[in-house]
């Protein structure tokens, strides 16, 4: 190849013809794709086809008779930055629009009917068909997020009355103070008996926690306003793809125009030119953007995404894909043939194993001698437990860098034991750790904890104790003298955290994968465990740990992913990223290294 | 309060962090007021250094906060804001150190020394009113969700705070290269070109809505400058202690953005191999993924822009500034981005409930 000539022609394109250049590529991307899918799909075959044709000639013509030329367009920078700076458009366009939910595409016929409906405010006792309706919900989403931005937007740019809303913050700022400095009254003491960063903690959330609020009611108030414009966004949206912008034609045109300019450039001067010293790092770098798109394109050609729901010991070969669609999980999924090998999955284990927390509960003794919670907290302390975790509690209130009058030391913690209890008291008389303990072992943990507290006399008393997180787990009450001589009794909980809201420390199952035998008896072929950060491999088919449900602890959602792409994309990643740290910080290092050898 | 607690060695840091912030600007001042008079002012050279052993101190103090919080929290201290800002802060006075030496700052005397101390002093302002901000911040901490137990949580946050704060340096001092450009031109009515004309107020414009530390830096330099560009000026005298600055600032942006950007770019990828271990999805076009993205496309055409096509001076340092206020969006505002509201990394976020039996009023009882 003539590399002058194409070097010639590349310098030739202006930043304008090459925006010209480029935004005609992505809309012939945009008809071709529109005809190759009405021809496929059997709507107007003969007009399409002939439309196809059409936008094929030029593009034939162009690689014949102007090949040089499209070569220099390729080997363009302008054309390259100008691509980039439309992928980097196309991806704020994908952020600033709310983007579809994948498992849940809108069909453009529900848009269409939703249209033809007028304005609604509501999709409830309309006449609409089901997809209609998941449409409008899917507006509903949109609007909600499309309110929030431009609400913060206005805000931050102060343009508040531009989105129709008075003074300068959201809400009865009068009552929010008011609220606020009740607080406040009561943070001192918050910061005496637990320490400055819980009332910091309380403060901090609990001022957020009041604008948020506020800030909500006027983002739905906004909602019902903007209610129209929203819908005829959402819908203008949904037509030019802009909801599914990086699944768009004209997108992936990006990264095919992306992908012949980084080829070009990589083979201008052929591969000897490559295997130059000064050369390596560009090289490698360019590989790895050719392979990750190259992987990328594989994967959107032959993905396969979906779920398994297993109770132990149960097996399946079939999974739901993310369509909705039942499948069997056989050894070459995209061209499944008679006979070929299907296998089955089984669950052979679950758990998930909880964080392990201390409740630290200040208590009153009531007339009817019951207990009552000291600090009308909506979340009482709660700590979590590793061995050596100390900490110390109500401080004189009038000296917080003074000395505690509470302290406590996780002295030992075994994450799975098994315990003695006393009969009659329900004390640990003793404990084991259990040696080598399976993941899978549900044991519980038990701790021995240090407690010291202030005595009548101003000096500390301690005590040690075991605590036993199994069951509901083990309380205990301890009481001791604050710095201001009064008597305080403390609620201590060691449980497993299974609060609302809250996620579980590891969940982890054991899988089996299953072949059949002539009689369709089911045989072991391969096992593995699978944890959220470590999936286990088999027939090209991945299987990661994607769900649990704490009202059914048998059960383990298993997620499945078959994409011959990944190792494409991983080893391109590898590339770009090793190569980049060599050209920019090891080179120089090198380079800087030589040139003070050579002084 | 424990002495020996994150929050404590944050205050102390902070309080730490003000010498150099102030004493920098004094510097600044002194050498601006000094340039004419020559001599090679020894004290002066003294303090400067002095600045940056300052800056070292800071940096120590800092990296033991964050150990403090790693034995407190049991985890690499990376999950909420409370944690992430003083990891970037750290980050941030790490290439201070490291930009020192590599743009050979230290080397320089007298009164070439005087950009020098702007420049950390202004670094030192941001992590001043950085750290304040993060003290009043939620300082609970939370257990790592089972995802974020990886290897790479620890790499890829720090890889990207690293990228990002040296990033916003290269930025910063593009920036203060384009306002002391832009008040020459004002000032001496130079030749005027329109990049500078239009640009940097455009920009100065653009960072003020987000937020008060982008004003600060935005406006809050660009006023600065014009002040101190002023006053070197008077009576058609000449910004002697701007001058090797000006010849060299392309370079020195461009040195700045090649220790950032291999931390970017790796802080990019090990975020898409965590995805790819966690969910076997490498790219899943979650809104922060997307957003990361978009900052390290601008840096790409940065990149192909100056070694390509051969751009200089300031076109490219626009670039660079734009770059910044990429990270900033994917960084702190994020958040409020319409497709942000289903991400996968919202996890990073506080949640913010008010504590309502807190704040009834004073005397009322719970029931």
């Amino acid at each position: 190849m003539d590399s002058k000539l194409i070097n010639k022609l590349a310098k030739s394109w202006t930043f304008s013809q090459a925006i010209l250049g480029c935004v005609v590529l992505y809309f012939w991307a945009e008809a071709m794709m529109a005809a190759a899918t009405r021809v496929v799909v059997g709507g107007a075959p003969v007009g399409a086809s002939a439309v196809m044709f059409a936008l094929l000639l030029p593009i034939f013509w162009l690689l014949v008779y102007r090949f040089y030329n499209v070569i220099g367009f390729f080997r363009s920078v302008r054309v390259a930055v100008v691509n980039f700076s439309f992928l980097a458009l196309g991806a704020m366009v994908g952020v600033l629009i709310q983007q579809e939910d994948v498992n849940q595409p809108t069909s453009p016929a529900a848009v269409h009917e939703l249209v033809a409906l007028g304005e609604l405010t509501s999709i409830e006792g309309a006449a609409a068909s089901q997809a209609a309706k998941r449409a409008y919900q899917q507006f509903e989403s949109f609007r909600e997020a499309e309110s929030f931005f431009l609400y913060h937007l206005a805000n931050n740019i102060g343009l508040r009355w531009a989105i129709g809303f008075d003074g300068a913050q959201a809400g009865d700022e009068e009552q929010i103070q008011q609220m606020l400095s009740n607080l406040d009254y009561r943070l001192p003491e918050i910061s005496a008996r637990f320490g400055q960063e819980k009332a910091v903690a309380i403060r901090s959330q609990s001022e957020t926690g009041l604008r948020t609020r506020a800030k909500n009611a006027e983002i739905r108030q906004l909602e019902s306003r903007l209610n129209d414009s929203l819908f005829s966004l959402f819908v203008v949206a949904d037509n030019l793809d802009l909801r599914r912008a990086y699944r768009s034609d004209w997108y992936s045109m990006m990264w095919a125009i992306l992908f012949c300019g980084v080829l070009v450039s990589v083979l201008r001067n052929g591969v000897s030119y490559l295997l130059k010293k000064n050369k390596w790092g560009f090289a490698v770098t360019h590989f790895g953007v050719l392979l990750i798109i190259t992987g990328g394109l594989i994967g959107r050609t032959t993905e396969i995404r979906g779920l398994v729901n297993l109770n132990i010991g149960k097996y399946t070969s079939e999974y739901q894909t993310w369509s909705r669609q039942t499948k069997t999980f056989f050894y070459s999924p995209n061209s499944a043939e008679q006979g070929d090998k299907r296998f089955a999955l089984k669950l052979e284990d679950f758990r998930a194993d909880q964080h392990d927390v201390l409740d630290i509960i200040y208590v009153n003794a009531t007339e009817d001698g019951q207990w009552s919670q000291e600090f009308d907290l909506d979340n009482q302390p709660k700590l979590r437990v590793f061995a050596g975790l100390e900490q110390s509690y109500d401080y004189p209130i009038d000296d917080l860098k003074g000395d505690p009058a509470f302290r406590l030391e996780v002295l030992e913690y075994h994450p799975q034991t098994t315990i003695v209890r006393d009969d009659t008291t329900g004390r640990i008389d003793s404990y084991a750790p259990i040696a080598n303990a399976d993941f899978f072992d549900p044991s519980s943990a038990t701790i021995k904890l240090k407690l010291s507290g202030l005595n009548e006399n101003g000096a500390f008393d301690s005590q040690e104790i075991y605590l036993h997180a199994g069951g509901e787990g083990d309380g205990i009450p301890f009481s001791y003298f604050g710095p201001d001589h009064e008597r305080r009794v403390v609620w201590l909980r060691f449980r497993e955290d299974r609060d609302p809201g809250g996620m579980p420390l590891e969940w982890q199952s054991k899988l089996t994968i299953l072949e059949f035998d002539d009689q369709d008896k089911p045989f072991k072929v391969a096992e593995g465990d699978v944890r959220v950060n470590d999936y286990f491999m088999h027939g090209g088919y991945r299987f990661f740990q994607t769900n649990h449900n704490p009202a059914d602890p048998t059960y383990s959602g298993i997620g499945v992913v078959y994409d011959p792409g990944i190792s494409w994309v991983l080893w391109g990643l590898y590339c770009v990223m090793s190569a980049t740290a060599f050209i920019f910080l090891i080179m120089p290092l090198i380079q800087g290294a030589k040139k003070r050898g050579a002084n | 309060m424990e002495f020996f607690s994150f929050r404590s060695f944050l205050e102390i840091t902070m309080r730490v962090s003000m010498a150099p912030m102030v004493l920098g600007f004094v510097l600044f001042v002194s050498w601006v007021i000094s340039a004419r008079k020559g001599g090679d002012h020894k004290l002066l050279t003294f303090l400067s250094k002095a600045t940056m052993s300052l800056t070292g101190v800071s940096f120590l103090l800092c990296c033991s906060a964050m150990a403090l919080r790693y034995v407190e929290v049991q985890h690499w201290p990376a999950q909420t804001m409370y944690e992430v800002i003083p990891l970037g802060v750290c980050a941030a006075y790490l290439s201070t150190i490291a930009l020192y030496y590599v743009l050979g700052l230290n080397k320089r005397r007298g009164v070439a020394r005087a950009f020098g101390d702007l420049f950390v002093a202004l670094i030192m302002t941001g992590g001043v009113f950085t750290l304040q901000y993060v003290l009043s911040l939620d300082p609970t901490g939370k257990a790592l969700p089972p995802a974020l137990q990886s290897y790479w949580f620890s790499t890829h946050i720090t890889a990207y705070m690293i990228g990002y704060f040296t990033l916003i340096i290269a930025a910063l001092a593009a920036w203060l290269h384009l306002c002391f450009q832009f008040w020459l031109q004002v000032i001496r009515g130079t030749e005027s070109r329109r990049v500078i004309k239009v640009g940097v107020p455009a920009l100065a414009l653009l960072a003020a809505p987000f937020g008060s530390m982008a004003l600060m830096m935005g406006f809050g330099v660009f006023a600065i400058s014009g002040a101190v560009s002023a006053y070197s000026l008077r009576g058609n005298r000449e910004m002697v202690w701007y001058q090797s600055w000006e010849r060299e600032s392309d370079n020195f942006t461009w040195s700045i953005f090649v220790v950032g950007f291999p931390f970017l770019t790796s802080g990019l990828i090990q975020g898409a191999l965590w995805a790819q271990e966690a969910w076997a999805n490498y790219w899943g076009w979650d809104s922060k993924e997307v957003s990361a993205l978009i900052s390290w496309f601008f840096y790409v055409i940065y990149l192909h822009l100056r070694m390509v096509a051969g751009w200089r001076g300031e076109k490219a340092m626009m670039l660079l500034c734009a770059g910044a206020l990429s990270i900033f969006i994917t960084f702190q505002l994020f958040g409020y981005l319409p497709d942000s509201q289903k991400s996968l990394h919202r996890y990073t976020d506080m949640e913010s409930l008010p504590s309502e039996s807190m704040m009834r009023p004073v005397g009322e009882d719970a029931n």
